[in-house]
């Protein structure tokens, strides 16, 4: 049905020629990511996890070259690319078939390696793919093959993945849902096979490299041809410039570590991303062809370096606590995106165009090798730059406290007041020329929302440790060494001795560690002295008041989303009331509504006034059915709690980005535009989650960077108070009634809200937040930089490209042999 | 097939010298007839699901035990949340943790079901959900014999099958536009003598 060599080929012969790219893609997802979940069932230790993944590098770069070199040199009846993809397809899927049935660690890690050698197989396909499309139609071919392979990666995400560690029957087997991927992805692949057995004719070409001996010399030969030499400049380029992954694999680092992003969210930026793309594919592949390929390309470049750039300033000169939001990070992302894929679409079939049928494989051998090697130099060295970085610009590794103080004050007033007594022996270890402040001491403003603003309460004193930092490189070594000799039962047992040394020097250490981050911490603390908050003084104020919980029936169970979408109407209305929470009742569903009641006020009138309130905010649209036939159960007086603490943020929304205004702008228009008090909302759900039935209210106190909470008082048994720390002492003096089970109560919901708080990003105040050994800390985003002189070379290697075309040094070779046709 | 200069057995007419028939009909004919077979297999086993989901009634069922059962061991109830996690597996592949749901047909009985998909590190679903009311899902079942239940909205329900299905239709969509092609001539490029 498909020929090679034509001059112009119908669009269906396209679509066939590039739909195996879905059966790849899935493949390749189930190889990279489902087989880490096989591999950690027989190896925990990281480390053995990724070596183990890294040898196929190795496979892939010795093997991947060497056939699409030889596949230039042979003819078979059966032509000579497709014998290496059948061999490479069939053995890829029988591997895929076996990994899930290997019952121990030797026999999956054959199976990948078996996998890897016959993936490799598959050299040639990129040159038969091009042999099939003439180079016209490249572009669209280009654009559509993204498409399979964008649909595949959705599909493998959205659907697959998720469903390994699941057990279902078929036919009254039980069938686990890791072999269900794998062997997904094996039929998938044996399904494209009849394309390439049936559907493919190989034109005999009459090549006069067919037949030359196959040795070192005329492999080395061939990849440095004059004719495709000066083409490895345009890959060169195009993997130094790294367009599809930014700064690599640290941008992992720069979303979870940096950012503090979950996995979860990076797999929605990649999701929704990847569903945009779906769209945005197909209709780019539309103008694909009618692009001037070269001048596309350098705009492509220029415009991936622009966009780059400003994603960069608006996170560090914009975003005043250098943190983009998801859909900041969805949106630039999506921009980039849609610029690598356009420059992808463009540059795959242009350096084809440089190159004639026969010198395919030869050439596709060389570009695997430069573009490999390139960008595992690259990839290697904005690591190393982000390191340096670090080391130049960033707070060194060592001994690290946080302090807060009364009032707010300036960095150099900070530094002063650290000047004005002499630090102990055992912290000037680095001290500077004539005692005083430590000459490798840095004292930076912090706030756990990454705000850094020029006068603050909160402060990071850390002070530069060589020896420090060489205990802790020390440890880390050791924990890969422990990981490397417990990896199993019978491993531990036999590296019993060698387990016992290590445990007993990294306790060492660690206590080393600690002991020199709590002499700086008393060495800060005597130093700034009366400066700094007293424990306790956070309590800003504690109070009792009379609640009232009124509890209805409904037959149908409440959703989240509804009761969230009343409360915040009553609220409103009603500010008294703190909570409604859904209820499980014998057969049916109910719900308890607590609110405080004022001193003039009776709890019927408080009761009639709120299930007025409530019918109300059920009837606004959308509406809520079952809270408009609610039956009122029940009416009780609870006493309820309050606290108002003092925090370290803003409790409540200051600043909203240019993007988030544009988002709130549309999503507003469906009546969901967020509130400044998300993060108090958040709060609040932490605190339901660790306690589900807790009637709980969160919102900004009465004075600025305050936090009030209100809860009902429950009736259970609590845990008498045994600390008697200063915390405990405030709250007596607060309270109105030093009794016992309420001061415990108090207490209780204060460690509550300290440690739902903070995964907020807020922070409760006191004398010191942390005192610890810190690492060198990392900005992820500085490797933007060495990604823009990377940009600048792969500009620089288009334009001498460029002036060789220009010269008549190079030219399009492919497309002339295609047009002679 | 590949034939440089043989004219294939199968092919209802000669090639002339500038065109290329693909031929092998009978070959193709096979591949639709495997694609069949698969899809037939796929389609099989979704037939009790579809059937379930189409035919049967429907209603919402509350998740009330989780059951984890191991080989050779009695199995183990967890009836809540905290002692599914002290039980939640890392490495134990052999584990498979099923939900037990409960629901009311519309005639008033009360059924209890063990959830056709389990998992082998952790339940499908929690006892209790995020606003503290016990987890639901759809079922939909067998109103003449209500243990006959599934969940259509656990993936796992559709995907193996499914999987099969969508890849005997597609080798079958293949196979025919292969076969549509096997006898149509296909014009022959004009190749210039190969450069050295």
């Amino acid at each position: 049905m498909i020929i090679t060599c034509k001059k112009k080929i119908p669009l269906r012969w396209i679509a066939f020629a590039v739909m195996p790219w879905a059966a790849v893609t899935m493949q390749d997802r189930a190889i990279s990511v489902a087989f880490l979940f096989s591999l950690k069932k027989f190896v925990e230790n990281p480390a053995g996890l990724s070596f183990i993944i890294s040898l196929s590098t190795f496979i892939g770069l010795a093997v991947g070259p060497i056939t699409a070199f030889v596949s230039d040199r042979i003819w078979t009846r059966f032509g000579r690319r497709k014998p290496f993809l059948i061999a490479s397809w069939t053995g890829t899927s029988l591997a895929l078939v076996a990994m899930p049935l290997t019952p121990n660690l030797v026999s999956l890690v054959l199976a990948y390696f078996f996998y890897y050698f016959c993936e490799s197989l598959s050299g040639p396909m990129e040159p038969l793919k091009q042999e099939i499309i003439p180079p016209t139609e490249r572009g669209r071919a280009t654009g559509l093959m993204a498409w399979f392979s964008n649909f595949a990666t959705i599909t493998f995400y959205f659907v697959m993945l998720g469903r390994f560690d699941d057990v279902s029957f078929m036919a009254g087997v039980p069938l686990q849902g890791e072999a269900v991927i794998y062997w997904s992805a094996a039929l998938f692949m044996l399904t494209m096979l009849p394309i390439i057995v049936l559907g493919i004719r190989e034109i005999d070409q009459h090549s006069p490299l067919r037949g030359q001996k196959i040795s070192l010399q005329t492999f080395v030969g061939g990849l440095l041809d004059r004719e495709l030499s000066p083409v490895y400049l345009l890959v060169f380029a195009f993997a130094a410039m790294n367009f599809y992954s930014g700064i690599g694999t640290l941008m992992n680092l720069l979303y979870t570590d940096q950012w503090g992003y979950t996995k979860q969210e990076m797999g929605i930026n990649v999701a929704v991303g990847g569903l945009i793309n779906v769209f945005l594919i197909g209709l780019l592949t539309l103008f694909a062809d009618r692009l001037p390929r070269m001048r596309a390309y350098q705009t492509f470049v220029w415009l991936t370096l622009i966009g780059n750039f400003l994603f960069y300033a608006y996170v560090n000169f914009l975003l005043p606590d250098k943190r983009p939001t998801l859909v900041e990070i969805i949106a630039f992302g999506e921009l980039l995106s849609v610029i690598s894929i356009l420059a992808g679409v463009v540059y795959y079939p242009l350096i084809y165009d440089y190159v004639r049928r026969n010198k395919m494989g030869t050439f596709s051998a060389g570009e695997q090798i430069v573009r490999r090697a390139t960008v595992f130099v690259t990839a290697n060295s904005v690591g190393l730059f982000v390191w340096a970085y670090a080391n130049f610009f960033l707070p060194p590794a060592g001994p690290m406290t946080r302090v807060v103080l009364r009032e707010e004050m300036s960095q150099s007033s900070v530094v002063a007041a650290l000047q004005t007594k002499t630090w102990s022996t055992s912290t000037l270890l680095t001290a500077g020329p004539g005692g005083g402040v430590p000459a490798t001491i840095s004292v930076t403003p912090w706030r756990a929302d990454g705000i850094a603003t020029e006068s603050s309460r909160s402060w990071e004193i850390r002070l530069r440790d060589r020896a420090g930092e060489r205990l802790a490189s020390e440890k880390a070594d050791l924990e890969r060494e422990r990981t490397k000799l417990s990896v199993s039962t019978a491993a531990a047992e036999k590296n019993k001795v060698r387990l016992t040394v290590i445990a007993a020097r990294s306790t060492e250490i660690d206590t080393h560690l600690a002991t020199d981050a709590v002499r700086l911490r008393d060495d800060v603390l005597k130093t700034l002295g009366p400066s700094i908050i007293a424990d306790g003084d956070q309590i800003i104020d504690a109070g009792m008041r009379d609640a009232l919980v009124i509890e209805f029936a409904t037959h149908e169970r409440p959703e989240r989303s509804e009761i969230e979408k009343i409360l915040d109407l009553i609220r409103r209305e009603a500010p008294e009331v703190i909570d409604l929470r859904p209820t499980k009742r014998d057969v049916d569903y109910g719900f308890a509504l607590s609110a405080t009641l004022a001193n003039s006020q009776t709890p019927d009138a408080l009761a009639n006034k709120l299930q007025l309130v409530l019918k109300r905010a059920a009837a606004q649209p959308p509406t809520v059915q079952w809270a408009t036939t609610i039956e009122l159960v029940s009416l009780r007086q609870s006493p309820a709690l309050g606290l108002e603490l003092a925090i370290l943020e803003d409790p409540v929304v200051t600043y909203v980005s240019p993007i988030n205004r544009v988002v709130n702008a549309i999503t507003g228009l469906f009546g969901k535009t967020p509130t400044p008090e998300l993060r108090l909302e958040a709060v609040a759900r932490i605190l339901q989650s660790e306690r589900p039935h807790i009637h709980v209210r969160v919102s900004a106190g009465r004075q600025k960077k305050t936090l009030a909470i209100t809860t009902l008082l429950e009736s259970g048994p609590i845990e008498a108070v045994t600390a008697d720390d200063a915390i405990v002492r405030r709250l007596r003096t607060l309270l109105p009634t030093p009794e016992n089970r309420i001061v415990a109560a108090a207490r209780l919901l204060y460690d509550h809200v300290e440690s739902a708080a903070a995964a907020q990003r807020l922070t409760v105040a006191r004398p010191v937040i942390v005192s610890k050994y810190a690492p060198l800390r990392y900005d992820y985003m500085s490797g933007y930089l060495w990604m823009f002189l990377m940009c600048v070379i792969g500009i620089s290697l288009i334009l001498l490209f460029k002036r060789l075309e220009a010269k008549g040094v190079v030219y399009k070779r492919g497309l002339e042999e295609s047009q002679a046709s | 097939m590949n034939p440089s200069s043989t004219t294939p057995l199968s092919a209802e007419r000669p090639a002339s010298p500038n065109h290329h028939i693909p031929g092998y009909a009978r070959t193709k004919a096979c591949v639709i007839f495997v694609g069949l077979l698969v899809a037939g297999l796929g389609f099989s086993q979704l037939w009790t699901p579809l059937r379930l989901l189409w035919r049967g009634e429907s209603t919402i069922a509350e998740a009330i035990r989780v059951v984890k059962v191991i080989p050779g061991l009695p199995d183990l109830v967890l009836t809540t949340d905290p002692m599914i996690q002290a039980e939640v597996e890392r490495r134990e592949r052999s584990a498979v943790f099923w939900n037990e749901f409960r629901f009311q047909t519309t005639a008033g009985r009360t059924v209890q079901v063990r959830a056709p998909v389990g998992n082998h590190s952790r339940p499908l679903y929690p006892l209790v959900s995020l606003d503290g009311l016990p987890t639901v899902d759809r079922v939909c079942f067998d109103p003449t014999q209500p243990e006959r239940a599934i969940f259509p909205l656990v993936v796992s329900t559709w995907l193996a099958p499914g999987m099969i299905f969508f890849c005997g239709l597609l080798a079958t969509l293949i196979g025919s536009f292969l076969l549509y092609w096997a006898d149509k001539p296909i014009e022959l490029p004009h190749l210039p003598p190969p450069a050295k």
